[in-house]
């Protein structure tokens, strides 16, 4: 049994099979790489680097990136473990150690961080991220303030069968959904299952999905049931010029198509936003936020910049980009990110360049000496 | 050695300097050092003549003026420079659709042109009207940037003219009332100074005109008619040589008309004015000691004005750096060298090797200086775009080649440098000419730390990759060629993989740093964006084919067959990855290269196959 077992261990740590799992991750790199271009950087990552299989015209199953970073650290493992001990080793030690290090720190980081992005106008708060990949519906009471909104997932959406809520008396029976939709004005006006607002006039046709996840529009078609004479189809999508609101009973309710939010512990108010251009030229040198930051009654202020963000309890706010529209001033877009496995990467570099230097010093000293000889 | 070659260099500039004086005896150095901010930098007026020389006419010199004194006369006498033909036509069509002359050199001066375009107006406007988007025939494009040309050139030729004397009073009276000498001429600065007694004098004209207007009144109007004439030149804004008097470290400079227009004439700015007057009046007057003095007023005027912004030693190290074309001499010492290198073979004269030494060293001192000189013109290291990428690579591959040649001597160093330097350099050269190489870079790439760290190990990694792939086909091809010289394989073998750990050390703590930057300006220390991916490509193949020989999966054969395939990696990663044009990193953007890369990565598959195929066979055979 132990033998079975050595010998097991012996077999993963051949440097021949990593030699060889290299090629197949150089294989799905140059592919995914390639993918990017046609699928959008957002598919091309979930199919090709964050899955253990990938699925070749649907059939085939091909060991995915995570499957391959998986063996790899096992036979990393099994060579730590046959190791030999000693000074002459001591370079390829070192950089084995750092690669573990840096695999275990991906690990950490795929599997526990979060990020977003928050778009913030000047002078507004927010206490929330969004999530760009993913969309929910929002349905908020308007005159009841304190009342909290209500958020059905993606997934829910997409399901058959109705959704309803306490929060609210109607239920809202989904007719179709798509991912993103094109808006298709109807040759004539839709009679029949009482349409109101989008839906009398147009219907949501579902489209190929944006390589630009920025750039898909989300949409629903439902039936709203138990409202009254409000009751009848509707359709509802992304960033509506006119916001489908719906009075049952005196009370009016917001339905609103949204990326998902993701809750932060605290507030961020844009004080301040700044854009610098190289003079003469419309190249921008720099932009920066000026921020406060709100955490339950504590305040604190900060100034995020290209290449300075700002670091609170965990929590790293970038400088992403801006959106300028017209009329309005500048809002600042900021990418926010909570990694887990942040500082593994600095240690495993560390480690890895020390180990290569040892390595190399190494080897040209003994040339030296064996040329001496 | 290295001294001599400074002297040689020098010997050179001066020489080149003296044949410039005898043009004209104004000297245009003085002139072209001043400071102009354009494409977002301070940078000296003689870049600011070759950009758009070069761009108006394809060359840096022009009827045997350089571009210096071509933008003298342009600012100074645009009416003799309207007449000059420099404006470059490539493609035949653009003549025909013109109706142009058809000149042998295929170049028009600006009055040419802007009458065949005024008698096509329609054809011109319907271009230039259009989206750009929708015009791709190369010869309507032509045409559209020709036109574009051409309302630069007349803004830039519209520069200074408020400083030209134009205007003329004969009538001794009205001279007299307006306070400027009779018969002589002066400029609309000058004239705006007695504008209000010009209106006061002029305004009961328009009541009442005889039919015989007296001399006074015959000057009064041709004073309004070169008033009106001179309306539109307010619009040019292009020669941005006027610092604001209240000024930031990033403030806008402004044209001399904008300037004025602004109203935001301090005492210093309006003084500064009047020194780029005087400097026109000497070149009316062809007054050389005039000229210089005034260029150097100008100068300390600027610095005074502007001390935060300008640099005077980097605007002279531009000048020099502009006319020593260090580059491109040590491009043609490589090239000389590699002929050496080809008649030693031939030859077998031991006398060949030291020059080929030499002039591989004097074509590496050259080239180096040229980084200094950049990395202190721009104050960032010098790998900020693609250009500089190569420029730099191509540094590297030739002192690495330097280093083994020091170790081996035997001209495997010598030989692998020579034709790295030329073929980097050739590449780097057909770059250079395409646009101002020295702009300033987009936020994200604007600091120095990680282009100093992260672009800089980057990219010594690219040139250790590529020492690398050459050693792996000099190999392969002297195990074909020299079948039975075990000790000159093992040697190179031994250099191979040297090369190969320092390139995987230089690659791997590159794309670590990278991914630190990521993590510090971006959020995420990974984020399988194009360009990371190449980078992580080198080495992924690095460590496959370390491990690979190490485990004995692969031969010294099959290593240096890997080896030799790092080239077409390196070149994937560096080029190939822009091609894609997605992600953060596209900032390097090409078109028409993916042809070039697909012969080169074709060429060397079938070469690398084709050796291996050879070595199989004669194994198999003996």
């Amino acid at each position: 049994m132990k033998k079975t077992v050595l010998n097991l261990i012996r077999l993963l740590a051949q440097a021949r099979l990593f030699a060889i799992t290299l090629l197949w991750l150089m294989v799905i790199l140059v592919w995914g790489t390639v993918a990017e271009k046609t699928d959008g950087l957002y598919a091309a990552q979930q199919q090709f680097f964050s899955s253990y299989i990938i699925w070749l015209w649907h059939i085939i199953p091909l060991p995915g990136l995570l499957t391959v970073t998986a063996v790899i650290f096992v036979g990393l493992m099994c060579r730590l473990i046959l190791e030999h001990w000693s000074f002459k080793y001591l370079g390829t030690i070192v950089i084995h150690i750092g690669a573990a290090v840096l695999l275990l720190g991906g690990f950490l980081t795929a599997r526990f961080s979060h990020e977003g992005t928050m778009l913030i106008p000047p002078g507004e708060n927010r206490n929330y991220m969004e999530d760009d990949q993913h969309v929910e519906l929002a349905v908020t009471a308007l005159n009841a303030p304190g009342q909290p909104e209500t958020v059905f997932s993606e997934a829910q959406l997409n399901a058959d069968g109705a959704i309803t809520d306490t929060s609210f008396p109607f239920v809202i029976a989904p007719t179709a959904w798509c991912r993103n939709c094109d808006l298709v004005r109807l040759p004539q006006p839709v009679t029949k299952g009482n349409p109101h607002g989008v839906a009398i006039n147009f219907i949501l046709k579902s489209a190929a999905h944006d390589p630009v996840e920025e750039q898909n529009r989300a949409g629903l078609t439902f039936r709203l049931q138990h409202a009254g004479d409000r009751d009848g189809l509707y359709a509802i999508f992304q960033n509506m010029p006119i916001p489908e609101i719906i009075t049952v009973a005196g009370k009016r309710y917001f339905l609103d198509l949204r990326p998902a939010h993701i809750p932060l512990p605290f507030s961020v108010q844009l004080l301040h936003f700044q854009e610098d251009l190289y003079p003469g030229t419309d190249k921008p040198r720099a932009f920066q936020s000026d921020v406060m930051l709100n955490d339950h009654g504590i305040l604190w202020h900060g100034l995020i910049s290209m290449n300075e963000p700002l670091r609170y309890k965990g929590y790293t706010l970038y400088q992403s980009s801006f959106m300028e529209s017209a009329g309005r001033q500048t809002a600042t877009v900021l990418a926010v990110v909570k990694n887990t496995g942040r500082l593994f990467p600095y240690l495993a570099g560390t480690i890895m360049a020390i180990g290569l230097l040892i390595h190399l010093t190494q080897r040209l000293v003994w040339r030296r000496r064996e040329s001496v000889l | 050695m290295m001294k001599y070659l400074f002297v040689l260099l020098f010997g050179l500039l001066i020489m080149q300097s003296a044949w410039a004086a005898e043009n004209s005896n104004l000297d245009s150095r003085a002139f072209a050092q001043l400071p102009v901010q354009h494409n977002g930098r301070i940078e000296p007026l003689d870049s600011f003549a070759r950009f758009y020389l070069t761009a108006f006419s394809g060359n840096t010199s022009i009827d045997s003026m350089t571009s210096d004194e071509w933008l003298v006369e342009l600012l100074f006498a645009p009416d003799r420079a309207y007449h000059r033909a420099v404006f470059k036509i490539n493609k035949l069509e653009v003549e025909h659709t013109l109706a142009l002359p058809n000149h042998p050199s295929h170049r028009y001066s600006f009055l040419e042109i802007a009458a065949a375009m005024a008698a096509h107006r329609e054809i011109v406007n319907s271009l230039i009207s259009a989206n750009p988007k929708n015009i791709t025939d190369p010869a309507q494009q032509q045409l559209v940037t020709l036109y574009t040309h051409m309302t630069v050139f007349l803004d830039i030729s519209r520069s200074l003219s408020l400083l030209l004397p134009v205007f003329e009073i004969d009538d001794a009276a009205l001279a007299k009332k307006m306070d400027v000498p009779a018969g002589e001429k002066f400029s609309y600065l000058e004239m705006m100074r007695h504008k209000t007694v010009y209106l006061a004098l002029a305004k009961p004209m328009m009541n009442k005109m005889s039919n015989h207007p007296t001399r006074q009144q015959i000057s009064l109007l041709q004073i309004g008619l070169m008033l009106k004439h001179m309306e539109p030149d307010k619009q040019s804004q292009l020669l941005r040589i006027v610092p604001p008097a209240w000024q930031k470290d990033n403030s806008e400079w402004l044209s001399p008309w904008v300037m004025l227009q602004a109203g935001q004439g301090a005492p210093q700015t309006a003084a500064l004015l009047q020194s780029w007057a005087r400097m026109a009046q000497a070149y009316q007057n062809n007054n050389p000691t005039e000229w210089t003095a005034a260029a150097k007023d100008i100068s300390q005027q600027n610095l005074s004005l502007a001390k935060k912004q300008i640099r005077p030693r980097a605007l002279t190290a531009e000048y020099i750096y502009n006319h020593a074309y260090l580059f491109e001499i040590s491009f043609g010492l490589y090239f000389t060298a590699l002929l050496a290198l080809l008649i030693k073979l031939g030859a077998r004269r031991r006398i060949f090797y030291p020059v080929a030494a030499v002039l591989l060293c004097g074509g590496f001192v050259l080239h180096f200086t040229g980084e200094v000189l950049r990395i202190y013109i721009m104050a960032r290291p010098p790998v900020g775009t693609l250009y500089e990428s190569i420029i730099f690579v191509g540094l590297v591959v030739v002192a690495g080649s330097l280093l083994l040649e020091a170790r081996g001597r035997n001209g495997l160093g010598l030989a692998i440098g020579v034709l790295g330097g030329f073929i980097l350099q050739a590449i780097g050269m057909t770059f250079a000419a395409t646009a101002d190489n020295m702009e300033p870079l987009v936020a994200v790439l604007n600091t120095n730390f990680w282009l100093a760290t992260h672009v800089m190990a980057i990219t010594t990694g690219y040139g250790c990759c590529l020492l690398t792939g050459i050693l792996g086909h000099v190999y392969l091809l002297q195990k074909i060629l020299r079948p039975t010289r075990y000790n000159m394989h093992q040697e190179t073998s031994r250099m191979m993989s040297t090369a190969s750990l320092v390139a995987l050390f230089f690659t791997l703590t590159g794309t670590i740093l990278g991914g630190i930057w990521a993590d510090q300006s971006w959020g995420r220390f990974w984020g399988w964006d194009p360009k990371e991916n190449g980078a992580l490509l080198i080495v992924l193949w690095l460590l496959s084919m370390l491990h690979g020989r190490l485990s004995g999966l692969l031969r010294a054969n099959g290593f240096a067959m890997a080896a030799a395939a790092t080239l077409i990696t390196v070149t994937l990663s560096w080029f190939g990855v822009n091609l894609l044009s997605v992600g953060l990193h596209s900032y390097g953007f090409i078109s028409g290269i993916a042809f070039n890369l697909f012969l080169f990565v074709s060429i060397e598959i079938i070469f690398i196959a084709a050796c291996g195929l050879i070595l199989r066979r004669r194994r198999v055979v003996t």
